[in-house]
């Protein structure tokens, strides 16, 4: 059962990562970028607790409030130019 | 959780371990050819924060959640938010070339070639995770029997970067801070005498109101805050310590700043402050070594404080303060002097 | 925790990852297939809110009353907060912005 829900995520990372390197507008590369990185840290979370190692869940922490924390630098320099 | 073992097995490398990571690999290759070959500096600051996410995933992966907290911690915002800074503050008419061009072409061959001598080199490494390589056999094992019986604390890493390579890290902190030093004399300059109100002419539109992010950050810094310290804190149980601690307080509080829609608000005496900061990190560093002497032992041996292992501990958690208040303030403080830098580069292009 | 592969509590923490994987890949294919980027932030904002949330909240379910139940939640309640409000920022800079924006969507 837990495969399943492995495969489904993996294959969200897979197509995400495609449709970034694929797309052309700016904005639909920061998009999936927020995406990908909400994936990520579901998927570390995860891993996290079916390898029972819960010091990992430390750097899903760091990376949720990081991750978000620079894509709004990223739109914010956007803004800010002519 | 003890259902779940048929899945994955805490000790050894099993198939599905690999295949995710081959997996992570090969999308890895597939965001460096895109950085490659994509000619807008906005795009790849964008790949290449991509590019550090799926590395500490990969860490995550391969067992190592200090690296990972530490590449998520400055990979994802730190970097992310100086090459934007710096983008700001310099001209903006990159020198665009033809991707197909004969300097490209030779690059390209004269990569080949490095590459095709380097696989040929590391051929002949052992294999990952072999049990009986150099790396594992002698001084691994060495660090691993003797961190509790030596040092007394729980984490290998922290024991290996606080007390066995102490040396290592006093030279590290010393680098970041000469860093920050050296921007700090570039950068600060006193404002242009211009005239203020072409500067202002250039607002926008929508800092009239107040905005959402002026409503979250409110929540998110005291939350961040308090886990940083947590990490901080637990340097020596739990994956963390000083260098990640700070990079996450910095980056919070850059986003504070660069969430802030007052525009003319003077950066140079928090500049100043933060300078001072970053002398005073290093100089507990500092003190706590020549402490140790002064009690007796060498310089950095900590078991001279108390003269048992206790004095580990004790030595540990300072240092690790000190390394902390370093990394915060040296983050901040460069990324507060671009801002200055292209504020000022922004106001003479504008009357220009 | 019981040896039983079946008990209540690991049936619905099952339901419910199953339940946040569909959305998210749900999310991902409407991110592909939508036709404007208007539209594509509404497929996006489904992850943010239902995706991650319920994968977190069957893992929630999964390791009973402790501190990493306590850690998941505060990282459900992160992406909740500052989710929506990076993508709401995407959208209002891409209705507001007053320039052509010619730079922005060219390849080179």
């Amino acid at each position: 059962m837990i495969a399943v829900v492995c495969y489904l995520l993996i294959l969200c990372i897979l197509i995400g990562t495609i449709y970034l390197l694929a797309a052309k507008s700016i904005f639909i590369k920061i998009l999936t970028f927020g995406y990908l990185n909400n994936i990520i840290i579901a998927f570390i979370s995860l891993y996290a607790l079916f390898t029972n190692n819960f010091s990992y869940l430390d750097v899903a922490l760091i990376y949720a409030i990081l991750a978000q924390v620079s894509t709004i630098i990223i739109v914010k320099y956007m803004r800010g130019r002519k | 959780m003890m259902l779940m073992n048929d899945l994955f097995t805490s000790f050894s490398i099993n198939i599905s371990e690999i295949c995710l990571e081959n997996f992570f690999l090969l999308l890895l290759v597939f965001v460096s050819c895109a950085i490659a070959v994509s000619r807008s500096l906005l795009k790849i600051v964008i790949l290449s924060s991509m590019f550090s996410m799926i590395m500490a995933a990969l860490y995550l992966l391969m067992a190592a959640p200090d690296v990972a907290m530490t590449e998520a911690a400055i990979g994802a915002c730190i970097s992310t938010a100086f090459i934007i800074k710096s983008m700001q503050a310099t001209n903006s008419n990159e020198f665009k070339q033809k991707l197909v061009s004969l300097p490209n072409i030779i690059s390209f061959f004269i990569i080949i070639i490095f590459g095709e001598v380097m696989i040929y080199a590391f051929i002949d490494l052992p294999e990952y995770g072999q049990t009986f390589s150099p790396v594992n056999s002698y001084l691994s094992q060495y660090y691993i029997q003797n961190t509790p019986v030596e040092i007394g604390i729980s984490s290998s890493v922290a024991a290996i970067l606080g007390s066995y390579r102490g040396f290592d890290t006093l030279g590290e902190t010393l680098v970041i801070m000469v860093a920050g030093i050296v921007v700090y004399f570039l950068m600060l300059q006193e404002k242009k005498e211009l005239d203020v109100s072409i500067y202002k002419q250039g607002e926008i539109i929508y800092q009239s109101k107040i905005w959402m992010t002026d409503y979250i950050r409110v929540i998110l810094l005291p939350i961040s805050l308090i886990f940083a310290f947590y990490i901080q804190v637990h340097g020596e149980i739990s994956p963390g310590g000083g260098f990640q601690a700070g990079a996450i307080i910095a980056s919070v509080y850059i986003f504070f700043y660069v969430a802030n829609n007052d525009h003319d608000h003077d950066l140079s005496n928090i500049i100043k402050l933060l300078f001072k900061f970053s002398l005073v990190g290093f100089l507990i560093y500092i003190s706590m070594a020549i402490f140790t002497a002064l009690m007796g032992g060498y310089f950095l041996q900590y078991y001279a404080i108390t003269g048992s292992i206790l004095g580990h501990k004790i030595g540990i958690f300072i240092i690790e303060i000190g390394v902390g208040i370093t990394i915060f303030s040296v983050m901040l403080m460069i990324f507060l002097l671009l801002t200055h830098y292209a504020r000022n580069f922004q106001m003479v292009r504008e009357v220009k | 925790m019981s040896e039983l592969s079946f008990d209540i509590a690991f049936t619905i923490a099952m339901i419910l990852m199953l339940l946040g994987a569909f959305f998210s890949l749900s999310a991902v294919i409407g991110l592909v297939r939508f036709p404007d980027f208007l539209t594509k932030i509404h497929a996006v904002s489904v992850s943010d809110s239902l995706g991650v949330p319920l994968i977190l909240l069957g893992l929630m379910v999964l390791s009973g009353f402790n501190l990493i139940t306590l850690k998941l939640f505060i990282l459900i309640i992160l992406i909740f907060i500052t989710g929506p409000m990076v993508v709401m920022e995407l959208g209002n800079y891409y209705v507001t912005k007053q320039t052509d924006g010619a730079d922005d969507d060219a390849d080179e």
